[in-house]
């Protein structure tokens, strides 16, 4: 995947907020970034206040030396990157100025003399373009800005990309600018400053062709894909075709999402699942057979994908629990929860916050009272970090299931003995294999429109099968909630710190604090 | 947010016990925790393994398999099941015994020390947080 920074909704509309005001002056805040593949992950903002700059005005802002050694020297403590960034109020689509690649180049060399081995980018924002840099060696490469949920955003980011894009932008005209050398449009700026500096990992080195709109040019499509390309364009199906989504649970849901992407054309699926095939399943599990009782699921939904789509699919598996593998949803631009544990999904959603990528929440519920069918409804809620709401904005974290969920078998047991467990929780939950199609064909829709962007993805999806209605939702990031609010995990990638022991005040009235890995 | 959220809580602990913090083990260990009358020994350790959605569920407890209770075995307690893959050297005690309102928001690994404390100290009690109130 091409290196980008990758920007939530929030942090765009965050940083318009803060950085652009009516009285016109530069402004000037820090964005802490987690990193993922040489891409820069925007998380939380920090707008630096007007008394805390050194200079201020229409034309130019910075803060004061003290500020910046403080916030940036904190942020590598917390294992993210330091994104710096100001704003060109008089301008719609900025570019770095002469003045701004001078200034960023003197910060560089200061700040690879402290933090050799560190990351951090630059970027300027206008009224509704964003232009960004990153430390590449000894060198400021160039970053092009993936909006995540741009749908969401009342004005779009001129020029933005997306993972699904089979060009590098919507805005051809910036990478071409790219290529040749410049930081932007304005060759004149960078020439003014110090353009050796800069540059290009776009044109040069991202590998990615820009396609016409229309598709017309390039890798010729199958003829069996004839009829999705009459429905969402050429574009659409190449972006399909460019995809690579994990799907995490196939079971009787799980395997009809996987069938109906890799139908619909999906270039690569990613299969998880830590069971195998129970004959009790062969009534939902598409593609399974009785010769697959007691083989890994992960194998029978792949044979099945793959007569489904002999051509250019691949298809990788683990037959393993999500939480032990998730580096293997590292290369997936979207992942589908297909799972029935609410832990495992919590923790799909989880990855998606941390990693700013899309996921697609589906699951189905069927109650029953004395054998009568009570309730019987599929949800489908679409995850775009900073954008939408996440599965914990919404408080779908069942605690009471997660308690069961972790449980050995034994625990169970000895829980109904001592009469803290429900003998009734631990019977399987009914399912049916017309509720599961109706959910899985919804949760594909929110990934082909996520993928295609022909249309505007589902945020929330609730299908009651017994009154036959179907409720839509728009759906908001809550500041409050644990994973994507202010005081979660947006954006902050795969940090590690290692081990550490911590010890009360010795006698010299010191804290200790020793890693110990 | 700082360090991640446990590593901030245990440290924080780290102001009244010596702790032990495991990233790759999800584990965190306050070390000389002080039972509540009635155990014996008195000073031992605390083993909160933390789940894969922490914060959003309360970490699994355990305490060291010696630790014994002046009446016989507590009724939270779960012989013969420690963490997986252990040495048999701990025994859960099931806190979520006692229908924990664990709110990610506000809970944190110094209350849940707090909880483990009334729970020990009353350890037959299905409501020990209520234990001595009006």
């Amino acid at each position: 995947m091409t290196r980008r920074l990758r920007l939530p909704v929030a942090v765009v509309r965050e940083l318009r907020a803060e950085l652009l005001r009516e009285d016109g002056q530069e402004r000037f805040a820090f964005v802490d970034a987690g990193t993922d593949d040489g891409s820069l992950l925007a998380g939380r903002v920090d707008p630096v206040p007007d008394e805390d700059l050194a200079r201020q005005s229409r034309t130019a802002c910075r803060p004061s030396p003290a500020v910046e050694r403080e916030h940036v020297s904190d942020c590598y403590d917390r294992g993210l990157s330091p994104v710096l960034v100001h704003s060109h109020p008089f301008a719609e689509d900025p570019r770095f100025s002469g003045i701004d690649v001078e200034s960023m180049g003197r910060f560089r060399e200061w700040l690879t003399g402290l933090f050799p081995d560190r990351t951090f980018g630059f970027a300027v924002v206008g009224e509704t373009g964003v232009e960004a840099v990153v430390r590449d060696g000894d060198r400021l490469a160039s970053l092009p800005i993936e909006v995540v949920g741009e749908w969401k955003l009342d004005a779009p980011v001129p020029g933005s990309t997306d993972r699904f894009a089979s060009g590098i932008g919507h805005d051809a005209s910036r990478a071409a600018g790219d290529a040749s050398g410049t930081a932007g449009g304005r060759a004149d700026d960078v020439e003014a400053g110090d353009a050796s500096r800069m540059t290009d990992d776009v044109g040069a080195g991202g590998g990615e062709r820009t396609l016409p709109a229309d598709g017309r040019e390039g890798e010729r499509i199958d003829d069996r894909f004839d009829r999705n390309v009459r429905a969402f364009g050429a574009d659409g199906q190449r972006r399909l075709q460019s995809a690579t989504v994990g799907v995490v649970g196939v079971g009787g849901l799980g395997s009809m999402v996987a069938e109906q992407l890799a139908r619909l054309g999906v270039g690569e699926l990613v299969l998880v699942d830590p069971d195998v095939v129970e004959a009790s399943n062969l009534a939902r599990l598409v593609g399974a057979y009785d010769h697959h009782v007691g083989k890994p699921k992960v194998a029978a939904v792949r044979e099945h994908c793959w007569r489904s789509a002999p051509t250019d699919l691949t298809v990788e598996t683990v037959a393993d629990r999500i939480e032990a593998r998730p580096e293997v949803l590292d290369d997936c631009d979207l992942v589908v929860g297909c799972v029935d544990e609410v832990r495992a999904r919590s923790f799909c959603n989880e990855y998606a916050v941390k990693h700013l990528t899309y996921y697609v929440d589906a699951g189905v519920r069927i109650d029953t009272e004395d054998g009568r069918l009570e309730s019987m409804a599929a949800y489908v809620q679409t995850v775009a970090p900073g954008a939408t709401a996440c599965f914990d904005c919404l408080g779908r974290h069942d605690r009471e299931a997660t308690r069961l969920e972790r449980q050995s078998a034994e625990e169970r047991t000895r829980g109904v003995e001592r009469g803290y467990v429900d003998e009734d929780d631990l019977e399987p939950e009914p399912a049916v294999i017309h509720l599961n199609g109706l959910c899985a064909s919804t949760a594909v829709s929110a990934v082909v429109d996520i993928a295609t962007g022909a249309k505007r993805p589902p945020e929330f999806v609730r299908h009651d099968s017994i009154d036959h209605e179907t409720t839509a939702l728009a759906t908001e990031p809550s500041a409050a909630c644990p994973t994507c609010g202010d005081d979660g995990v947006l954006g902050v990638g795969r940090r590690s710190f290692g081990d550490a022991r911590f010890t009360p005040e010795s006698a010299d009235g010191q804290s200790e604090e020793t890693p110990s890995d | 947010m700082k360090r991640g959220r446990a590593y901030e809580e245990a440290r924080r602990l780290g102001d009244r016990y010596p702790i032990q913090y495991s990233e790759s083990d999800r584990r965190v260990v306050v070390e000389r925790f002080d039972f509540p009358e009635g155990w014996d020994p008195r000073f031992g350790k605390l083993r909160y393994d933390l789940p894969g959605t922490y914060p959003r569920d309360i970490p699994t407890v355990y305490i060291p398999r010696e630790q014994s209770y002046e009446t016989g075995k507590p009724r939270h307690l779960l012989r013969g099941i420690g963490p997986s893959g252990g040495d048999g050297t701990w025994s859960k005690w099931c806190i979520e015994d006692h229908n924990v309102t664990w709110d990610p928001d506000e809970d944190t690994l110094i209350k849940l020390t707090t909880m483990m404390r009334a729970s020990l100290a009353a350890p037959n009690s299905d409501n020990p947080f209520a234990e001595g109130q009006a």
